[in-house]
């Protein structure tokens, strides 16, 4: 599977006055456990939230490999190869373990060929309105063509559904979920859930996964089992892991590399050694919980 | 000893085949209504007029063919070429009234579509009733074979049972293609969360417009099989039609594909063997125009005492 490399530049996002992230310089090199952690209200969701697409950072860059995805919707920047799990897990809960996979290989049968030549938004609302009007009767025929290839099976067409299906088992099962293909999401045990999302965003074939708090809400057990996990993810696979974490256990013990943002900026970068050791970290931590009146679990 | 009902059971037997046969042509429609509102809680009012369309389309191909000469062989194949037809014109009208209508409002209050869907809805009925039509009506082809089915006291004809076997079919095939297909899966995903179904990389877009689409060609199929049956259509023939079956989806629990056949079949035998039920009180006797005053009594107690519908669910997954 892949693995890619995730910049950001100077990369900024405000919402109205409210500056929620500030020059953010970040280089993940391919193949690397990287941690973001900070305060609550840091910014490391939407961090998360505008490397997927679903913000357009207000200023800077962002990269993936050597193609810039900053400005690209959500679909086209997973067709890419970025995927992600939530903190409050979103499962798609009336559907079954598989068939919450089976979506995330819906790229792979011909969705994917969008990749590399995705046309990124030039920010003249006339000049994108047009082009997205030049594109509709391609889409409506491409809305066809699917609807056709559904109904009628080509023999081709089995083949890449068979296919899927016999992946999605064996994602299912590395991630400790075989004999629960068939179980509707929101059925599953909760520990269960948080696998069952990193399995259907594995299913992208990802470059790089973003993880947002992969370890919330789990006792300590719970928690060991899943830094054991990602890391086999990332041995096996290779792909490239960027997460939020707030138990301090599971970031020093299985992040290479640690990003702290405080109040929208970086303050820190370094290995888990050198954060720790970092007084403006401290500072953040301790100020916030001083403030606050209540902790997050750091330590 | 003095029989338990006083219409007797040919009656009842007969107003069970008409509940089934309207309830058929609602339940294909109210698929339409149900799934655009699963991807986008949007209630597509223009629905009924895409519906019309469609009619409108299988009855041109109808006559072009030769209309009431038709004959033998040539019947099922204008058949078979009124209902795809039918689909297309259906089809192209949803999907071009998405695009127009609803997309530039995507992120508007919910509100602005609705609005914008009577719009078009008023808009298509009257370009069709006043524009080309001066207010006059079309008369589709009598070519189905005549004849019926007895079994007994039940007595259906072979329109009927047409009727209802592909109505079932169409039904069939669509559930199928929602719960086995890949382009199903991604209906449903969207149908749950639109930015979730993004980031796994469903283009939405797409699959809305594909909604749109699969909703549309039922409700076409829908327009030949009622002009089939009524014989007469018009523009704002979708309206009547177009409302019921949103009744129908709003009582099976709109959202719900299985909700919206089920509600079609009971709005139209809650129409037909209803009214009959009325009769049977003493000193009642309703004139068969009476059933859209029941249809729509109905939709008025569901909202009040079970506004999720039948198959409904509450909205509270949606955070």
């Amino acid at each position: 599977m892949a693995s890619s490399t995730l910049r950001t530049a100077g990369l900024g996002m405000q919402f109205q006055g409210l500056t929620a992230l500030a020059d953010i310089d970040l280089a993940v090199p391919a193949g690397q456990i990287h941690g973001v952690i900070g305060p609550n209200g840091a910014g490391k969701t939407t961090l998360f939230n505008c490397v997927t697409g679903f913000y357009r950072p207000t200023t800077g860059e962002l990269w993936l490999d050597d193609q810039r995805i900053d400005g690209l919707a959500p679909h086209q920047v997973s067709g890419l190869g970025v995927s992600r799990t939530f903190q409050n897990i979103r499962l798609f809960s009336t559907m079954t373990s598989i068939e919450n996979v089976l979506v995330g290989y819906h790229l792979q049968a011909g969705g994917r060929t969008t990749a590399g030549r995705v046309r990124r938004p030039t920010g003249n609302r006339l000049r994108d309105g047009l082009g997205e009007l030049a594109t509709a009767p391609r889409s409506v025929a491409a809305s066809l063509a699917e609807i056709a290839g559904s109904v009628f099976r080509t023999p081709s067409v089995r083949r890449a559904e068979a296919e899927a299906v016999a992946r999605a088992r064996e994602l299912l099962a590395t991630l400790g979920l075989a004999g629960r293909e068939n179980v509707v999401a929101r059925n599953l045990p909760y520990g269960d859930q948080r696998r069952l999302e990193i399995a259907r965003a594995l299913a992208t074939s990802p470059g790089v996964l973003l993880l947002d708090e992969p370890t919330a809400g789990m006792n300590p057990q719970e928690s060991l089992s899943m830094v054991g996990l990602i890391r086999r993810v990332r041995d096996e696979l290779g792909t490239t892991i960027v997460l939020i974490e707030h138990q301090m256990r599971v970031v020093m013990g299985v992040c290479e590399y640690i990003t702290v943002l405080d109040y929208g900026r970086k303050i820190a970068e370094g290995t888990a050694a050198e954060v720790q050791r970092d007084t403006r970290v401290i500072e953040a931590y301790l100020g916030t919980r001083a403030v606050s009146g209540g902790g997050h679990g750091a330590a | 000893m003095t029989p338990l009902f006083l219409a007797s059971t040919e009656v009842w037997l007969d107003q069970l085949v008409n509940g089934l046969t309207t309830g058929s042509i609602y339940a294909l429609i109210a698929l339409g209504y149900t799934m655009v509102y699963g991807v986008l809680q949007l209630i597509n009012f223009a629905h009924g007029e895409v519906f019309m369309l469609g009619s409108f389309a299988g009855y041109g191909t109808l006559v072009a063919l030769g209309g009431n000469d038709l004959s033998g062989g040539m019947v099922a194949v204008a058949l078979i070429l009124a209902f795809l037809a039918a689909g297309g014109a259906s089809l192209g009208t949803a999907v071009a009234v998405e695009r127009v209508a609803y997309r530039p409002l995507r992120n508007a209050p919910r509100l602005a579509p609705l609005i914008s869907a009577i719009g078009v809805s008023v808009l298509l009925s009257h370009l069709v009733d006043d524009g080309f039509l001066n207010g006059g009506a079309k008369f589709y082809p009598q070519i189905f074979p005549d004849g019926d089915i007895e079994l007994g006291p039940l007595q259906v004809t072979y329109l009927q049972l047409f009727l209802m076997g592909s109505s079932l079919a169409m039904m069939g095939v669509l559930y199928w293609i929602v719960q086995q297909t890949k382009t199903g899966r991604a209906i449903r995903a969207v149908a749950e969360s639109r930015d979730n179904a993004a980031l796994m990389g469903v283009n939405v877009n797409r699959t809305i417009v594909v909604t749109f689409a699969l909703g549309a060609v039922l409700a076409g199929f829908a327009g030949v099989l009622y002009g089939l049956f009524f014989s007469s259509i018009r523009g704002s023939m979708g309206f009547l039609p177009g409302v019921k079956a949103f009744t129908a989806a709003v009582l099976g629990g709109i959202g719900s594909i299985p909700g919206a056949v089920v509600g079609g079949y009971f709005l139209g035998l809650t129409e037909t063997v209803g009214r009959e039920l009325l009769n049977e009180i003493p000193g009642v006797n309703l004139p068969n125009q009476w059933k859209d005053v029941i249809a729509f009594a109905l939709l008025v107690l569901v909202l009040i005492f079970r506004p999720t519908g039948i198959f409904g669910q509450k909205e509270s997954k949606r955070a």
